[in-house]
């Protein structure tokens, strides 16, 4: 019923026919912007259920993993700049620690450790792809990414966002744009001058550090407790000084420059993430396990 | 006479040829980046969207089986292994994890992850997963050679410059 009333809120009546059937038939309106948190999770939580259907016909047994609140499981980026976030999750180790504790024992680890090495081989080849059918796209900064252009993976891709080389290769791009500016928004003299009065906000809020990067290197070492109490200050200066604004303005302009010259690829993301969308809200509809 | 003009023609164009070849060849570079499909049998590549193959030497960085870890390799193409996470590491320059020695080393990275669940992992410039996210590598997918990497307006070399990684849901998007 939400998928249905999704389809009518987001096209015109020509459209709705097209854009809830099949992806790749015919071309879906542009979005005006991209997925909110939650629709991405929606999108994610049906790829999950798609790998696991394919794994399932294949012979394979697959749990779907449970998902943390995207709220939750933010990446702090530069600065932290949100107090409430900050007085409720500190920098989201307690998350993080839960997350790579399950990571490391889970259901799905468990299980393939009960297959053979032939079979987990075979595993390998459903899950992934074929070795060497290998899609490869070279990132604006440089690098080349690859994976396979077959396999569980890249069928569930072709599912919910249609062509999947068009998709691998947009999402790469998109994915990948930020480290071409962020070392530009980090070494301008702005954020340094900014850093700086940021810093002597947190001495005077007892905290001796120089920079947020200082912090990071320590997170580890934090207890909950002064976790939360040095995540607060830090996000309190981010805002009582220029940084937190500084650093918006910088990856504005410097996001800006790098991100203009992909601007078909970022639309063409979007069109598909749209597309995706829809196809997930029939997903998770039809199917108990995808929702929790 | 007519002679004269069919010479001074050909210097026309010419010269219209020099001066369009170099502006060609200086656009080439920024165009947008390029798919490219590396058959199982061939060792050549498939452009999709140019002539011009974009990546040869990909499919030599194979994947492997899943298993949960991210692996980082010395040089391009997954040559020699120089360690393997399983979780976090937010600074290779410690005795845990990717350790000591493993600092501003990687040239290549695979991620064996499973399906989904944290499955992602981000690799960092700086210790603490900070100084400006340096790639995002998806779940059974490879980063095979960084050796090209530049900065916006730098020609700046940045391999060997991953410090720490951090395993993530889903890479960060176009952050627009």
């Amino acid at each position: 019923m939400r998928h249905v009333a999704r389809c009518a809120m987001t096209a015109v009546p020509l459209i709705v026919l097209t854009a809830c059937s099949a992806p790749d038939k015919l071309p879906t309106p542009a979005p005006a912007a991209g997925l909110t948190a939650d629709q991405v999770q929606t999108v994610e939580r049906a790829r999950e259920e798609l790998i696991r259907r394919c794994l399932t016909r294949q012979g394979f047994t697959y749990v779907l993993t449970p998902w943390a609140d995207p709220r939750e499981s933010r990446v702090i980026d530069g600065v932290l700049d949100d107090i409430t976030w900050a007085q409720t999750y500190g920098y989201g180790g307690r998350i993080r620690a839960k997350a790579m504790a399950y990571k490391r024992d889970n259901p799905n680890s468990r299980y393939l450790k009960t297959l053979t090495a032939k079979q987990r081989e075979r595993f390998a080849t459903v899950l992934y792809g074929t070795p060497g059918a290998t899609l490869s796209v070279r990132i604006p900064s440089g690098p080349v990414i690859s994976t396979s252009s077959d396999g569980c993976l890249a069928e569930a891709d072709s599912s919910l966002y249609g062509d999947f080389r068009t998709w691998f290769r947009v999402k790469t791009i998109t994915d990948n744009l930020a480290p071409r500016y962020l070392p530009q928004v980090y070494g301008d003299a702005r954020f340094h001058q900014a850093v700086a009065s940021w810093a002597t906000c947190m001495r005077e809020a007892g905290f001796g550090y120089t920079s947020p990067s200082a912090i990071r290197a320590r997170l580890a070492s934090l207890k909950p407790a002064e976790e939360i109490r040095l995540a607060t200050a830090e996000a309190r200066c981010a805002l009582a000084t220029p940084l937190a604004g500084t650093i918006r303005d910088l990856k504005r302009h410097y996001g800006g420059i790098v991100r203009r010259p992909y601007e078909k690829e970022i639309t063409t993301r979007k069109q598909m993430e749209s597309t995706a969308l829809m196809q997930a809200q029939k997903i998770v509809t039809t199917s108990k396990g995808v929702q929790q | 006479m007519r002679m004269v003009r069919v010479l001074l023609g050909v210097l026309a164009l010419t010269t219209l040829l020099g001066l369009i070849a170099p502006a060609y060849a200086q656009d080439r570079p920024d165009r947008p980046a390029d798919v490219s499909l590396t058959p199982t049998d061939s060792p050549t590549s498939e452009a999709v969207d140019d002539p011009e193959p974009a990546v040869s030497a990909a499919a030599a960085c194979s994947v492997g089986s899943p298993n949960g870890y991210v692996y980082i390799y010395r040089y391009a193409n997954c040559g020699e292994q120089l360690c393997r996470a399983e979780g976090d590491d937010l600074d290779y320059s410690n005795d845990k994890g990717c350790a000591g020695s493993d600092n501003d080393k990687a040239s290549s990275v695979v991620n064996r992850g499973f399906a989904n669940g944290w499955g992602v992992v981000r690799l960092y410039r700086h210790a603490g997963a900070s100084g400006g996210e340096y790639i995002c590598v998806n779940v059974g997918s490879a980063a095979s050679e960084l050796s090209d990497e530049k900065f916006l307006g730098t020609n700046v070399v940045a391999d060997n410059r991953i410090s720490s990684h951090a395993w993530v849901q889903i890479c960060p998007g176009y952050a627009d």
